[in-house]
């Protein structure tokens, strides 16, 4: 039997049909995921109530991959609705040096965050550091939620990446480094005069212990918006997994001389901190526990200071091993300090979400 | 066209890589699989799976598909094994039988 459906495979396979749906072939393959969400906020803001909602496709991604021995390739399709963009996320090539050593040109995702850029595990609806608009007047409120997080997202460069047996280092000189979440900004000039900026990151992690890493890292970015201002971020969180739990930690801590974080156009002082703790009570479920803090400081006197405070609660349930439903509730007590005003808000968010 | 006009290397190329790509379907290296192996160790017995993903399930990281059809759904083998910190945790051998069964329907 086993030679009968071998040989016939083997035609099957040659004429393309009905195997990896995946795997198109040796050199190229595909994932990706699917988010459909619903979310509910109420705010209040001094005496201002404001509620709002969200129904929609969240984010969809498709990422192409393609493996020619030594070099690989990735190109990561996004489209997120509550920010009405289509983009690429990330594009980039590597070559392997030897086992474990990389070098990657492109456009990739930054190497600094535990929760800021992707939710940890996909096991909450929000970041540790996004809240619902009003707490910062800043162009991001629009949206829906604005990810406060400092961490850089995604810039174009070359980076040069180690890692073996859990223990990791990289360093990567880019166009950028923080400023590429304001996307009007040089997204594609490496210095020079004008408007542009250069940036470097550089990450190092140890496993400390089986389940237990520690990660380290910072990234700078020199800019011309105000004649040759610096900014910086570092980063460093620890991770612990052991039999049912997973724990995490982090802080965040950067200066802007150019105004690239909330406030914007000023400078400023961020400081963001998370604790988390995930349980597995079932093959199928999990519930978060996460705090997170963040306060952020005008750097003038008198100036502006808003700080909060964010409670999550999170439980998911996966119906399969691509197809899992996760709800949240999270509550934000902050200040304003602008117009000196309390600022609180409870947010309920459902997603489903589908890997393949 | 006849049997001559089939180019003898090109069967050959084509059945060694569809052996390479399908070296799961022999039934008995599924019975080699134990839990503890590493998905490299999986790989090298059962060949790349055509299909993997990423585990929603909080205790599973990710799992390997292995899955053929012949003619239709019906007709689909499947098998699946899942990975926890790069050690299998679970597996599911394909059920061959079921196969040769509708092979032998008329």
């Amino acid at each position: 039997m086993k030679k009968q459906i071998s040989i016939a495979s083997a035609f099957v396979a040659a004429s393309g049909l009905s195997l990896g749906e995946i795997k198109v072939n040796e050199y190229l393959s595909f994932e990706g995921f699917v988010d459909v969400s619903y979310a509910e906020v109420n705010s209040n803001l001094g005496t201002q109530d404001e509620s709002d909602n969200f129904l929609g496709v969240q984010e969809v991604e498709i990422d192409w991959l393609f493996n020619f021995d030594r070099v690989g390739a990735r190109v990561d399709l996004q489209h997120e609705d509550n920010i009405d963009r289509n983009f690429v996320e990330q594009a980039y090539i590597t070559y392997e040096l030897c086992t474990g050593s990389n070098i990657t040109a492109g456009r990739y995702a930054t190497m600094l965050g535990y929760d800021s850029l992707e939710r940890t595990g996909l096991h909450q609806w929000s970041n540790a550091y996004s809240i619902h608009n009003a707490f910062i007047a800043s162009p991001l409120t629009d949206y829906f939620l604005d990810n406060l997080a400092i961490t850089p997202a995604y810039n174009q460069g070359l980076k040069y990446t180690y890692e073996s047996n859990g223990n990791f280092f990289g360093i990567s000189i880019q166009d950028g480094a923080i400023s590429d979440k304001l996307g009007s900004y040089d997204p594609d000039r490496f210095g020079g005069d004008n408007q542009s900026s250069y940036g470097l990151e550089i990450a190092g992690a140890l496993q400390l212990a089986p389940g237990l890493r520690w990660f380290i890292g910072g990234a700078y970015e020199d800019t011309e918006i105000n004649d040759a201002d610096s900014n910086y971020v570092l980063n460093s969180h620890l991770s612990y997994e052991t039999g049912s739990w997973n724990f995490g930690v982090e802080l965040n801590y950067g200066e802007s001389e150019s105004g690239l974080f909330a406030f914007q156009y000023v400078d400023e002082k961020v400081f963001q901190a998370m604790v988390s703790a995930n349980y597995a009570y079932s093959d199928a479920a999990s519930i978060t526990g996460r705090i997170s803090t963040f306060n952020h400081e005008e750097d003038i006197a008198n100036g502006r200071e808003s700080d909060g405070l964010k409670f999550t609660l999170a439980h998911k349930y996966a119906y399969t091993d691509n197809l899992a439903l996760v709800n949240e509730v999270s509550y934000v007590d902050g200040q304003v300090d602008d117009n000196d005003n309390d600022y609180d808000s409870l947010l309920f968010g459902t997603s489903l979400l589908f890997s393949f | 066209m006849g049997a001559s006009a089939v180019n003898p290397v090109a069967m050959d190329i084509m059945a060694k890589t569809a052996w390479r790509d399908l070296r799961w379907t022999d039934e008995g290296l599924w019975k080699q699989i134990r839990h503890g192996m590493t998905s490299n160790e999986v790989v090298a017995l059962l060949g790349s799976p055509p299909r993997s993903v990423k585990s929603m399930k909080p205790k599973i990281d990710l799992v390997y598909f292995y899955e053929a059809s012949l003619l239709d759904r019906q007709s689909m083998v499947k098998g699946r094994v899942s990975f926890k910190d790069n050690a299998v945790v679970d597996f599911l051998a394909p059920d061959f039988h079921s196969v040769q069964g509708f092979r032998k329907k008329p």
